[in-house]
């Protein structure tokens, strides 16, 4: 019954952003478990393009911040504004109140601000002079960001990270899909085409379906062996914490659901599990932060799927 | 950009491989503390040197300083073996060695460039350490060693260490754990593992400023000797202990007097004891004599004594001899008879005329008044010795500790002028005395007394209680103890050497001495408690040598072969390997046994790998079946099927599986049928 409305989300983003359909379906997976999407790369790879047709397809008010090294944290929230018609203080909500925002070059901003909107995904309301503003629900925050080794950005710490559920990387498009770029017009002019698939109210029941997918306890042996190998394992600097496993676990369910499955197989918890632990593992010699995705296939090909004792 | 942030590369040879701090920390601690106890063996300037290498190094470490070329390490290395040598003036014996030991130690440290140099230092650390029994046994060294070695330890797990900066504790704790997890096999490779003779003699023989009794005995020699607290030994009694009157503690016997000193009759001129001259007597005492180290062959006992347990021999002037010089504290059996007598049919002419043996001249004015009493008491031995020790009694005879100096004829001064002396006076003069007038008699030196102690039945014999008393040959009597000392300080003899002096001369050389603070009932209990468990030590680890090996095999196996002795040890290692495996065991229980869905699966796998299809660890099962059907293109629709089964067995919810199997209701029942279906598919699953 869901499927076939998943399935249309992923083809409807599909057509805008050619070959990526691993990618798409992790990031519906993504949204559809309620976290927040951090897209990592190089410029010019359809970080931005993702971003809106998902705002697009699920149907969502959105907002686009373009993020600056002196873009302030009102800019974001908004501003206590004198209106001298009522010669009163009116609070002027910022950006931040959309359904979907997209914060777009997130490491570009300073840390500051970086503080300010991930507070805001934390708590998902906004405090301004004492008075405290609940956000729109649903709130997503889609982030892109440059690879943090190219020069002018402020990396996120590790702590900030954390509040994202799945950093995803696009990566070059395979010779064939990209011949067909080239060939056919920009993507970014189909957007305006782009339909919503799904109402608020088969968004929240998506959303709420995912909390019952079933999760076995094999399977949860196998998370908690990835866990602990993470944790004994000298590779890395510290194991992931519990909050990551929780992660984990619902990551695996909301793409089993997307992969329209009512239960969850270890190759669901394979497929999320880079998305949702690079950017919380560095390994122990690990100088840059982007060690992750190798140390994830170490964990993948280490951890036996089924129990051997 | 990049190389802008990097340190600068270090450079191996000028500063060595990047030891984490750490380690380095502990690397200082563990040389300083297994040279410590060594500081007074060592010459001062090694000490000097110490403290430099050890800057040298801590700048080498902070890439101040390089290391020393290699040819000032030679210099320093060579300078440093001749001067122990020039100090000791040999290259024999354990304190040269030790020297040298520590010279090697020293400057290693200033070429300590690789990780290897490193854990040679950690391990030569052991080594020094471990020198330091070479000199001393008791429980303080074996606690201070047992510490330092902890700290050993953790140097070396910390050199192991990639990190450059780790928490102290963490290679202490797991150090902590490795020694405390020995101790079991030592103890076990302590009493048990069979001590073969060394290969080599050490030559322990010291020549350490031991306090104790002499082989020669001046006037005053035994009054220094009461201002030390050092315990001499201690003696375990098996029943009643004597009364403080009996407890004459026999060292030696001093037979030449040249005028001024008394020499202890020479060990080659000793004769056995002559069993035949001996009566016994009724009464006996038992007891276990743990020695502290004397540099001397003595053994004290209560004459006549009968000594078992070590290698000694019982001598004609009724003291016991052991093989070499004690250099180590020994402990022996005795049985002693307090009601003996000895040479009662007469003594032989040699014996005679040395116990008769006078200088030629000088103490003219005592032999006069030797010869006129003897004269007086109608030349009576017994009754003239009687008055002796009343004039003792009677004239102004003071016992103390701080007689005035002698001059020339040292009995003259003493008996007629002075009247000030200690027992070696009152003793010497005493036997002077009687030589004069031809009675045979002998100083003998030993200790008199010992404090009882209310925890164990033993007395603790100290060298303040050192003394010095006179026995004289009587016709028909044999040797005859006198004290002269008892004449003019009774209670010298009835309670010990504490107050008996008539000034306050006793310990005044050491404010700090226990004996001072006796008075402190809590400080005298503590002392005593100190003194109990260093006992208790002493009896039960120090003193445990091959002898006592053997006594403890012989109590354990009967008789003594060496295959019984390889099953005691090997069983016993075995057990302590056993009861390690068990708590490992507990403490890991095993895993959970495999489910017979995983065991099926996994047999599948097996066949497939069997088919050169071999799932990788991590690899899915869904995955796997991709891409063994991929490769066995034939089995595709039983591989399928296969891990359909498997994957819903193990992660689909209960009503899926029902639903799987609509016509069961009971899910357990369901699950059951469902693994017996995969067993089947399994079993005839037959990859080609």
């Amino acid at each position: 019954m869901s499927q076939p409305i998943i399935e249309r989300l992923v083809k409807a983003v599909g057509a805008i952003l050619l070959g990526k359909e691993p990618q798409i379906r992790l990031a519906i997976a993504c949204l559809l478990a309620k976290g927040h999407l951090l897209l990592e790369d190089l410029p010019g790879m359809g970080k931005t393009t993702l971003s809106h047709a998902l705002a697009r397809v699920l149907g969502l008010s959105y907002q686009r911040i373009q993020f600056t090294s002196d873009l302030l944290p009102a800019d974001i929230i908004g501003t206590s504004i004198f209106n001298p018609g009522s010669s009163h203080f009116e609070f002027r909500k910022g950006p931040v109140f959309a359904e979907v925002l997209l914060a777009d070059e997130i490491n570009r901003a300073t840390p500051k601000t970086q503080g300010a909107l991930l507070e805001a995904m934390e708590e998902r309301q906004v405090t301004v002079e004492g008075h405290s503003y609940a956000l729109p629900q649903p709130f997503f925050v889609i982030a892109t960001q440059n690879p943090v080794t190219q020069m002018g950005t402020f990396p996120l710490p590790e702590s900030q990270l954390d509040r994202f559920l799945m950093r995803i990387s696009l990566g070059y498009p395979d010779p064939r899909i990209e011949r067909e770029l080239l060939k056919g017009s920009n993507p970014r002019d189909l957007l305006e085409s782009v339909q919503a698939v799904l109402t608020k109210d088969e968004l929240s029941t998506l959303q709420k379906k995912v909390d019952a997918i079933h999760v076995s306890d094999a399977l949860l042996d196998y998370v908690q062996r990835i866990l602990a190998y993470t944790r004994q394992s000298n590779q890395f600097v510290f194991g992931l914490s519990p909050r990551a496993g929780m992660a984990l676990v619902k990551s695996a369910r909301s793409f089993a659901m997307v992969q329209g499955r009512d239960h969850v197989i270890p190759e669901d918890v394979q497929a999320v599990l880079g998305p949702v632990a690079e950017h919380r593992l560095s390994g122990a010699r690990d100088i840059t932060g982007h060690e992750g995705e190798r140390l994830v296939d170490h964990v993948i090909k280490h951890v036996d799927v089924i129990p051997r004792r | 950009m990049k190389a802008a942030h990097a340190k600068p590369e270090r450079d191996l040879r000028r500063h060595g491989f990047p030891m984490p701090r750490t380690a380095f920390v502990l690397l200082l601690a563990i040389n300083v503390l297994a040279v410590l106890p060594h500081t007074e063996r060592v010459p001062t300037w090694m000490l000097l040197a110490f403290g430099c290498v050890l800057l040298w190094r801590i700048q080498v470490f902070r890439e101040r300083w390089p290391f020393p070329s290699k040819w000032l390490r030679l210099v320093l290395v060579l300078g440093g073996f001749a001067g122990v040598i020039f100090y000791h003036g040999t290259v024999f014996g354990p304190d040269a060695g030790v020297g040298l030991l520590i010279t090697a130690y020293l400057f290693k440290q200033l070429e300590m460039a690789t990780r290897r140099d490193a854990f040679l230092v950690v391990i030569l650390s052991y080594f020094v350490l471990a020198t330091e029994f070479l000199f001393s046994r008791s429980l303080y060294t074996t606690i201070y060693v047992f510490l330092v070695l902890i700290l050993i330890t953790a140097t070396q797990i910390a050199l192991n260490q990639s990190e450059p900066r780790i928490a102290i504790a963490r290679p202490l704790k797991v150090s902590l754990k490795l020694v405390l997890q020995s101790i079991p096999l030592m103890i076990v490779l302590f009493y048990l593992f069979p001590r073969i003779g060394p290969l080599w003699q050490l030559n322990l023989n010291t020549q350490q400023n031991r306090v104790g009794l002499s082989d020669r005995m001046s006037p005053g020699d035994i009054a220094n000797l009461s201002r030390s607290g050092e315990l001499a030994f201690r003696a375990e009694f098996q029943g009643a202990i004597p009364p403080h009157r009996e407890r004459y503690w026999r060292a030696t016997v001093f037979d030449r007097f040249d005028g001024r000193t008394w020499y202890a009759v020479d060990d080659s001129v000793l004769v056995p004891l002559d069993m035949q001259q001996l009566e016994y007597g009724v009464r006996r005492y038992q007891y276990r004599v743990y020695l502290e180290p004397t540099s001397q062959r003595w053994l004290m006992t209560l004459p006549a004594a009968q000594v078992s347990g070590i290698d000694a021999k019982s001598t004609d002037a009724l003291s016991v001899l052991a093989q070499s010089t004690l250099e180590a504290a020994v402990s022996y059996d005795v049985t002693s008879f307090p009601d003996y007598r000895y040479q009662r049919a007469g003594l032989n002419r040699l014996d005679y005329s040395r116990y008769l043996q006078l200088p030629v001249g000088g103490n003219e004015q005592s032999r006069q008044y030797a010869r006129e009493q003897f004269r007086r008491q109608g030349s009576d031995p017994a009754r003239f010795i009687d008055s002796l020790l009343r004039w003792y009694h009677d004239e102004e005879f003071i016992y103390t500790l701080n007689p005035q100096r002698l001059g020339r004829n040292t009995i003259d001064e003493f008996l007629f002028q002075t009247r000030r002396g200690y027992c070696s006076h009152y003793a010497g003069a005493f036997v002077f005395l009687l030589r004069s007038v031809g009675i045979p008699a002998r100083l003998v030196g030993g200790y008199l007394g010992g404090e009882g102690h209310p925890l164990g039945k033993y007395l603790l014999v100290h060298q303040y209680d050192a003394h010095a008393w006179a026995e004289v040959w009587l016709e028909g009597q044999g040797w005859v103890r006198f004290d002269p000392t008892g004449a003019v300080a009774p209670n010298r003899i009835e309670f010990g050497p504490l107050d008996s002096t008539t000034d306050d001369s006793f310990l005044r050389e050491s404010p700090l001495s226990p004996e001072r603070l006796r008075n402190l009932a809590l400080l005298a209990q503590a002392r005593l408690m100190v003194d109990y468990v260093d006992y208790l030590w002493f009896k039960n680890v120090a003193s445990y040598d091959t002898e006592a090996q053997n006594r403890l095999f012989r109590d354990l196996l009967g008789q003594v072969t060496p295959q019984r002795i390889a099953a005691l040890v090997g069983g016993l290692g075995a057990a302590i390997v056993l009861v390690l495996a068990l708590s490992i065991l507990l403490r890991h229980p095993p895993a959970r046994k495999l489910d017979r869905a995983d065991r099926l699966y996994l047999r599948f796998c097996l066949k497939l790998q069997q088919r050169g299809v071999a799932r990788a660890a991590g690899e899915g099962p869904q995955d796997f079946a991709k891409r063994a059907a991929n490769t066995l293109p034939a089995q595709a629709a039983d591989i399928e099927a296969i891990t359909a089964l498997y994957l819903n067995l193990k992660y689909a919810p209960l009503q899926k599986v029902a639903h799987f199997k609509p016509q069961q209701s009971n899910t357990g029942d369901t699950l059951g049928r469902l693994e017996k279906e995969l067993a089947q598919r399994v079993r005839a699953f037959k990859p080609s």
